[in-house]
């Protein structure tokens, strides 16, 4: 067997292309201001959901970490580099955040041009948004920005660190470590991921409610980080790299992939089907305004391309295993995860001046370069593999 | 071959070979019946007895028999369809979600689980076809013309989706059970000493062999009878869920319901699991494969259903305030604090705390804390049912209709009835049944026993995985030649070991 | 008392899953005929020596999806709009939407039965078979190899014999519907 100890190196020519990608995404989205003139709530609609589309991968690979401690797996123990790795770009979304709530200071930016509910005015004449105001007003929306975060990058700092330590010294303590700080985080993670896609998506449309929301973009998450780790892994190997990591490996995330795209569709019609069958009017506006007009043509191919795709593409076995293949679902994947989000963003922020254009690009180029790059960047910092993990061994010989 | 890591606790105790596991699973089927045996047998059928009598009770005077009024419409019945159902989940995701998840500890418990949702599943549909008041009518249910004229039942009603659901359930769960029990039915053939005992297993085991082409394919067909029984396992809650959740009464129609309400379900379903098998591994001295790692994995898992099944909760109050709409926000303060505060209190306490006290290891760890810890998760949730059913419906939007619902002995009786019949067929399986998957526990025999790095395997009192690890010696860099050098021959590495001793 | 023979048979018993794959890779190394391997439970890897592929189960099963599937749609789409129709709840003729969990659970039920079925029978699994066993312990803790005893039968049985079998029998053991105390009680 080759050594463990391997590092990822991040040759300056990726280390170029992933600025060049940020680079090409920050002129186009400077393009964009001359070009999509005045339309300030699609600039930020796109800033939203961009930065969220990476943070929410990022984030659901610390819960990941915390799962498979839990579980004491050991399948993933030799591939948990990458989610870790993958972890430490939480602090960027949380300085997009910090953009968009600097940026409400200006009348029309930011959180003012993303929320209904931070406009004095329009809270005042709305009794039911009034009803909701010791929850739903800026400072509190913004104090719990700050705790969510805290939160999230100490659990995601103390992984890498108690990880990075295990290198060093072996032994069983700071495995036991991740394992205390799993049965601290997951539940915690639980509640603010919830409590954070009410805030950040449901908060759009802040007389509309369903408590599986949260559920259902988690489920997103989930698969699109399956997806990156999955991708990140077969690129690695196709430059020789993790030479360990077999098929066996790509099977089970690419199981993942399939599974949680069925979870997704399930919460999808759970969300869905309830809401059409009672025909209640606090919850029909939602689907009123992407069912009907152009928005029904984005609204059937999000399901076509998260649902459909996914659960045709993989359902065979061989299809699992296939690298190059599982590089193509996942980029159709990627999509429409894209997809799934812009149809909960859009409507109610761009509204008619949504569209697919510069700032859609460049904000998905600009976000997606920073995340590739602290991505590689990390993962050139620590050992490819946790070679004093307990259950490597059960991952190094792992056989599907 | 896989290898397992040497911290991992071994799922099999004991002096134990292939031959033992045989003797031991297959020495109940084969010997008298134990005391201990016939005197829960009669419990059972006395409960059972008294249900048959509640039931026909029911059919001769009618439903008037029962507490239910005009406001209440469903009580006891529905409360009891649900809480029975929920049950039947535990099964179906041991045998097929772990099954997909490699979780190989459920090898031991599979079979019994999956017997018992069977019988909870019964028990299950028992209570709406009574509901129907006039059971003769029953084959109403089905998509046939109705009295044979040219009306079909309502595809769009979500009460149809439940017949759909549950036989659905009921048959491939059926199904899935007897394909994995043709094997350990084969090896209680082989050992039979009379004809007659042989000629019964013979037919009941299909003619199994053992032939690796058999396998071969039997293998395949488990892991697919898994894979598509997942998403039924989740769609059968699911559907009952939509009972409530398509209507439009608040604290019935919220679109949680339906991943909460399978989370419910796997959360009770297991505490039943623990219920039955913490007094089954110590009365058929089972305790070397249903160890106490196997009890502290459930434990876990209730743990996190539970908090699933808490966030939910929490939700939902939250969602009622947020959403502004005052019936909601009634329906929840009615809960909490209206003539039934006791039901909600009472499920809050059973499913909401009970399950974090399995954060501490030596609760999870014991089976006394267990079983006691489990019969509150049943009743929490036979209350959380109670609550959603009964407190929602008993003050609607019409204050003049408000009422309340006392249940009456027939109502009870019933239930009582249930459990007795449920237990009744679980004293059956275990006595004329292979309890424990043989095969799948002799499939990881050697893997968790004696398969694993020289120095992991000790004495269960001595037990520690820090230990082991040390043993192991994982900071040597040839530690992973070495390990890797148990892969092949090594075949006498277990006659060489020292036997653990229980 | 019904006797099934086969003639032309070694039948050699191994007692671990190990010796017993070493046994048979040199046995097709050899190129002996291996007629069948019957164990206690699935040994991973004598498929794999024997060059037996794997099974085509799964696109049954996806055949019999398919057919559940429509089976489901034709059954709704009769009685819900085209038989006779009702108007619930101003939903629309056709609501495919709210036939969905029919349309599941029908393609499960039929996927799960085809697919047992088609297993059942291509297995020849069916109550009342009256199975050929060539040792009765292969149920409970012995590996049994049943060789085509040709021209190198005294090779084989040597070769068998050196790489592990516990024991090797010349005659078959022949099977009929009750084969006698088991021998497990006589050991």
């Amino acid at each position: 067997m080759e050594s463990l100890n391997q590092k990822f190196t991040f040759t300056s020519k990726t280390r170029n292309l992933f600025i060049g990608i940020s680079v090409v995404g920050l002129v186009l989205i400077l393009a964009g201001l001359v070009v999509h003139k005045d339309q300030y709530a699609r600039f930020w609609a796109n800033f939203l959901l961009s930065n969220f589309y990476f943070f929410a991968f990022s984030i659901v690979a610390v819960s990941f970490l915390a799962i498979q401690y839990l579980a004491h797996a050991g399948w993933s123990a030799g591939i948990k580099r990458i989610p870790e790795a993958m972890s430490t770009y939480l602090p960027i979304p949380f300085i997009g955040f910090l953009i968009i709530i600097g940026a409400s200071f200006m009348h029309g930016h930011g959180m003012t041009a993303l929320y209904e509910w931070t406009h004095e005015s329009i809270v005042k004449a709305d009794p039911v948004l009034t009803g909701k105001s010791p929850y739903l007003n800026s400072t509190f929306w913004i104090i719990r920005v700050f705790v969510y975060f805290a939160i999230w990058i100490l659990c995601a700092r103390a992984y890498r660190a108690y990880s990075r330590k295990e290198d060093e010294v072996g032994g069983m303590e700071y495995y036991h470590k991740q394992v205390k700080l799993s049965a601290g985080f997951l539940p915690a993670f639980g509640v603010t991921f919830c409590l954070a896609a009410f805030d950040w998506f449901m908060s759009i449309q802040p007389h509309w409610y369903s408590t599986i929301f949260a559920v259902n973009v988690w489920a997103s998450a989930f698969v699109g980080f399956m997806t990156v780790t999955n991708i990140t892994i077969i690129l690695l190997k196709k430059n020789n790299y993790m030479q360990w990591v077999s098929e066996n490996h790509m099977h089970d995330l690419g199981k993942f992939m399939f599974a949680f795209s069925v979870f997704w569709t399930y919460t999808w019609l759970s969300q869905f089907l309830l809401i059409w069958y009672a025909n209640l009017p606090e919850e029909t506006p939602y689907y009123l305004a992407r069912m009907w007009g152009n928005w029904k043509y984005l609204f059937f191919l999000n399901l076509f391309l998260n649902f459909a795709c996914p659960f045709l593409m993989f359902m065979m076995r061989d299809a699992k295993r296939t690298p190059n293949w599982i590089l193509f679902v996942g980029a159709v994947l990627l999509m429409a995860k894209y997809l799934d989000w812009y149809i909960i963003v859009m409507p109610f922020t761009a509204g008619h001046t949504s569209g697919f254009g510069l700032y859609e690009i460049g904000f998905y180029m600009f976000f997606g370069g920073m995340f590739c790059y602290s991505l590689a960047y990390s993962l050139s910092k620590a050992n490819l593999v946790p070679t004093k993990h307990p259950y490597l061994i059960e991952s190094l010989h792992h056989e599907v | 071959m896989s290898i397992e890591s040497p911290i991992r606790e071994p799922l099999i105790f004991g002096d134990v070979n292939l031959h033992t596991i045989t003797e031991d699973v297959c020495g109940p089927t084969e010997h008298k019946p134990t005391k201990a045996w016939w005197f829960g047998f009669t419990i059972a059928c006395c409960g059972f007895a008294f249900g048959i009598f509640c039931f026909t009770w029911e059919v001769m005077f009618g439903i008037g028999t029962w507490g239910l009024n005009k406001t209440i419409g469903w009580g006891f019945d529905i409360t009891n369809f649900v809480w029975w159902i929920g049950i039947g989940h535990a099964g179906t995701l041991i045998s097929a979600i772990l099954l997909l998840f490699r979780q190989e500890w459920r090898n031991s418990i599979n079979r019994s689980a999956e017997a018992m949702t069977i019988f909870a599943v019964m028990c299950a549909g028992m209570f709406p076809i009574f509901h129907m008041g006039r059971v003769w009518n029953a084959h109403m249910f089905l998509p046939l013309p109705n009295d044979f004229g040219p009306l079909w039942p309502n595809f769009n009603s979500p009460l149809l989706w439940d017949v759909f659901a549950i036989s659905t359930y009921f048959t491939v769960s059926l199904v899935f059970w007897y394909t994995g029990l043709l094997p350990d039915l084969a090896s209680i053939r082989d050992r039979a000493t009379t004809k007659m005992r042989w000629s019964i297993y013979n037919f009941l085991s299909f003619g199994w062999t053992g032939s690796v082409r058999h396998w071969n394919r039997f293998e395949l067909v488990s892991l697919i009878l898994a894979g598509i029984s997942t998403p039924l396992v989740l769609s059968v809650h699911t559907i009952v869920s939509f009972d409530f959740a398509t209507s439009v009464i608040p604290g019935w129609h919220t679109t949680i319901f339906p991943p909460y309400f399978v989370a419910g379900a796997i959360f009770s379903g297991f505490a039943m699991v623990h219920t039955l098998l913490v007094v089954a591994r110590v009365t058929m001295k089972l305790e070397n494969y249903i160890t106490i790692g196997h009890l502290e994995a459930m434990a876990k898992i209730i743990t996190l259903t539970g908090s699933m099944v808490g966030i939910a909760y929490g939700t939902e109050f939250f969602m009622a305030w947020y959403s502004g709409y005052k019936y909601e926000q009634f329906a929840f303060i009615n809960r909490a604090f209206g003539p039934y505060w006791w039901a909600y209190w009472s499920m809050i306490t059973c499913n909401v705390i009970t399950p974090q006290l399995f954060w501490f290891r030596k609760i999870r760890r014991s089976p006394v804390a267990i079983f006691i810890l489990s019969i509150f998760v049943n009743i929490g949730m036979w209350f959380e049912r109670f609550v959603i059913i009964v407190i929602s419906l008993h003050r609607d939007f019409l204050p003049s209709s408000w009422a309340m619902y006392v249940p009456t002995w027939v109502e009870a009786g019933m239930f009582i009835g249930t459990i007795g019949f449920f237990f009744w067929w679980f004293f059956l399986f275990a006595k004329f049944f292979p309890v424990i998957a043989m095969a799948e526990v002799k499939m990881i025999w050697k893997k968790t026993t004696t398969g694993k790095p020289a120095g992991a395997f000790l004495p269960l009192q001595d037990y520690d995985p820090d230990k082991a690890y040390q043993l192991a010696d994982m900071n040597n860099p040839n530690y992973l030649d070495s390990a890797g050098g148990h892969d092949h021959g090594h075949s006498e590495h277990h006659h060489t070991e020292e036997p653990i001793t229980h | 008392m019904l006797k099934i023979k086969r003639t032309n048979c070694i039948v050699a018993v191994f007692n671990d899953d190990h010796v017993l794959l070493g046994a048979l890779r040199t046995a097709v190394a050899k190129g002996y005929n291996i007629i069948d391997v019957f164990t206690p439970f699935p040994v991973h890897g004598i498929e794999k020596t024997l060059g037996i592929k794997r099974s085509n189960l799964g696109i049954a099963a996806f055949v019999f999806g398919c057919i559940g599937l429509c089976f489901g749609l034709s059954l709704t789409y009769y009685t819900m709009t085209y038989d006779w129709r009702i108007n619930i709840g101003g939903k629309p003729n056709w609501p495919l939407l709210s036939f969905v969990p029919v349309l599941f659970e029908c393609t499960i039920l039929i996927t799960a039965l085809g697919m047992v079925t088609t297993f059942y029978t291509i297995c020849k699994l069916a109550p009342g078979v009256i199975p050929v066993i060539y040792d009765k312990r292969a149920t409970d803790d012995r590996f049994v190899v049943l060789l085509e005893d040709d021209a190198r039968g005294a090779e084989i049985r040597m070769i068998m014999k050196e790489n592990g079998a516990e024991e090797i029998r010349d005659d078959v053991h022949v099977t009929d519907n009750f084969p006698g105390p088991s021998p497990l009680k006589l050991r």
